[in-house]
């Protein structure tokens, strides 16, 4: 049975919907991860199920048990915020306990699970400082220790990685999906960054404009997109509009044979940068003309124009190629996905 | 850069002069018999002035207690009403609310005279005149506005995010301002307080309207000798009144600011 169940969940800001008619289910033990643009309703989602936001529409069950009326006090769902939140005025140990205070746990008991807790989070020693004297990383741990103290059956984590340096990020990353593993807690991420998204969640759930677009494992949602709107968010996408038919993909001037597809009808191939080969003109291939090269280190990025569409394509460096080059693509069909051709009806002014 | 120098020390004079002078001069009339108009210094010193302060037909001492009383009970309720008001003009939006911050401030506007004669009637009818609750009651409004921009600016700036992250600590709502919210008040209890403490204890016209001199605090106390011209004694009652202010200052500090918030970052 799935650990949290929301459905039909509906909330709205000054009468923009922030959150749409959103169903969703997250299994026990779950990591999942909330993606989207900023401002898109992924924070607004966590809010709704911590219960610090009241929804107007719409049910959500916990552990089978229907929490949509109780406060967030009441709910077993603890929330770590984007920025740490320490009570400056309390060390980091009276931190760590601050929950369990609240719950009037007997104080040898919060000692315990204090001195347990910074173990855990490779922090000993650390108990009697304020949180002024630690650096970003370790207050970030201070927080997840803190909420991970009451042992919650649910741990949202908003953007919890977005304020450290990439070291650190590494780091953190690494340390909560070890505890994830070892606690068995069922979690539930917000990010923009798609490669957290990526290497850290078991689903991955894309929100746009407060409507959920797509729920899948991190393969499926970079090899089988849904919509357009999910494709690019995980991924520079050439967007080529065409024909599928009879296991040939037609565009206004070119037939390619692509693998077999249930699928067929008008559609829109998103062709990723990364999938595109660079080759010497060839005639069966469309080919083009170098307009942009850039570097980025291990990779380079070519846009080629290719009659009146721009193909980017992502790989080595190019050494041997410049712009105003004649190039061939060579797409590697296997990897290229169709969706429909029609954009996700998104209103684009809900955007809160 | 020498110039600045000069601009800055000069400055500095002034200041040292405006705030420092006047007690001095104050110490020395306190201290002084006779002080002819023409004469740089007094002409005979003596302890009169202080002898009478300290003898019982002064009132002195008694005064200090009822004026004390009086600010202590208006600055304790004023912080207790100006803290949920502040929350409310500081973080929630509502209708209205340009008119209710109008209305906050107003006494600092309104000359006290004129809501003073009003505030008087209605007080007769109910009996509030003469007695010591009547003068606590009338120096409300007029502290409340400090009090209120001080919690006001302090929940601005700190918003609600420490309650939530409280709340989703399961901290219930009397905990969350206990726990949470209350320690990041203290700067603003401390301000607001002292703040609200001097308006009240250097409070004359409304004191003596409703009080009818029948409640004596220190101005009340005063403002004879200032009229009577008896400067010795008249001065020696202002440094008193000074001195009850700095040590009702200092006591709050010592009281409210513990040794770790000594870093004061979040002093706002």
């Amino acid at each position: 049975m799935p650990k949290i169940i929301l459905k039909e969940m509906t909330k709205a800001y000054e009468g923009n919907p922030a959150i749409a008619r959103v169903s969703l289910e997250i299994e026990d033990g779950e990591l999942l991860a909330l993606v989207g643009h900023s401002g898109c309703g992924k924070t607004t989602l966590l809010r709704l199920i911590s219960g610090l936001t009241a929804a107007d529409q719409g049910h959500i069950w916990i552990d089978g048990v229907e929490v949509t009326g109780q406060k967030a006090e009441e709910r077993d769902v603890v929330m770590v915020f984007q920025e740490n939140l320490l009570f400056p005025h309390l060390t980091v140990a009276e931190n760590i306990a601050f929950g369990l205070k609240m719950q009037k746990v007997p104080r040898k008991k919060r000692t315990e699970k204090t001195k347990e807790m910074l173990e855990l989070m490779q922090l000993p020693n650390l108990g009697k400082r304020y949180p002024a004297e630690l650096s970003g990383g370790q207050q970030q741990r201070v927080a997840l220790a803190r909420a991970l103290a009451l042992e919650p059956k649910v741990l949202l984590l908003d953007e919890p990685l977005s304020n450290l340096d990439p070291k650190l990020r590494d780091e953190l990353r690494e340390l909560i999906l070890r505890l994830h593993r070892e606690l068995q807690m069922t979690t539930v991420l917000v990010t923009h960054d798609r490669d957290e998204a990526m290497m850290m969640a078991d689903r991955i759930a894309v929100l746009y404009y407060g409507k959920l677009l797509q729920v899948d494992q991190p393969v499926n949602i970079y090899r089988y997109p849904a919509a357009r709107e999910v494709a690019s968010l995980f991924g520079q996408c050439n967007f080529i509009p065409g024909l599928l038919k009879d296991g040939e993909f037609q565009t206004e001037d070119y037939r390619f044979t692509v693998p077999a597809l249930k699928r067929g009808g008008r559609v829109e191939a998103c062709i990723r940068s990364e999938h595109i080969k660079i080759a010497r003109p060839q005639e069966d291939r469309p080919t083009g003309v170098i307009l942009e090269k850039k570097y980025l280190g291990g990779q380079g990025i070519l846009k080629i124009g290719v009659g009146n569409l721009i193909f980017v394509a992502r790989g080595n460096n190019y050494f041997d190629l410049d712009i105003g080059n004649q190039v061939s693509l060579d797409i590697d069909w296997s990897q290229v996905s169709f969706t429909k051709g029609d954009h996700f009806p998104g209103d684009q002014t809900s955007c809160g | 850069m020498k110039n600045l120098k000069t601009l800055r020390a000069i400055i500095n004079l002034m200041i040292l002069m405006v705030i420092v002078v006047p007690f001095l001069v104050l110490v020395v009339w306190s201290f002084s018999q006779g002080w002819p108009t023409n004469a740089l210094f007094p002409k005979e010193w003596g302890l009169r002035g202080w002898s009478y302060l300290f003898s019982p037909e002064s009132k002195m001492l008694s005064s200090i207690a009822t004026s004390t009383l009086i600010s202590l009970t208006v600055t304790v309720l004023a912080i207790l009403l100006s803290i949920p008001a502040g929350k409310a003009l500081g973080v929630y939006e509502f209708k209205g609310k340009k008119v209710v911050e109008i209305i906050v401030l107003a006494p600092l506007i309104i000359p006290t005279i004129t809501v003073g004669m009003g505030i008087q009637i209605v007080f007769i009818r109910y009996g509030l005149t003469d007695t010591l609750l009547g003068v606590i009651l009338v120096h409300l409004p007029i502290v409340l506005p400090y009090g209120i921009r001080i919690f006001a600016s302090s929940y601005k700036a700190m918003g609600i995010k420490w309650e939530e992250q409280a709340q989703v600590l399961k901290a219930k709502p009397w905990q969350r301002f206990w726990y949470a919210t209350l320690p990041f008040l203290y700067p603003g209890i401390i301000s607001a307080g002292v703040l609200m403490f001097n308006v009240s204890f250097s409070q004359y016209f409304l004191t003596y309207l409703i009080g009818g001199g029948k409640i004596l605090t220190l101005p009340i106390l005063l403002f004879p000798f200032v009229n009577s011209g008896d400067r010795v004694i008249a001065s020696g009652l202002g440094l008193v009144i000074v001195a009850v202010s700095v040590a009702f200052m200092v006591i709050v500090e010592k009281i409210i600011s513990s040794p770790e918030q000594e870093t004061n970052f979040y002093y706002l």
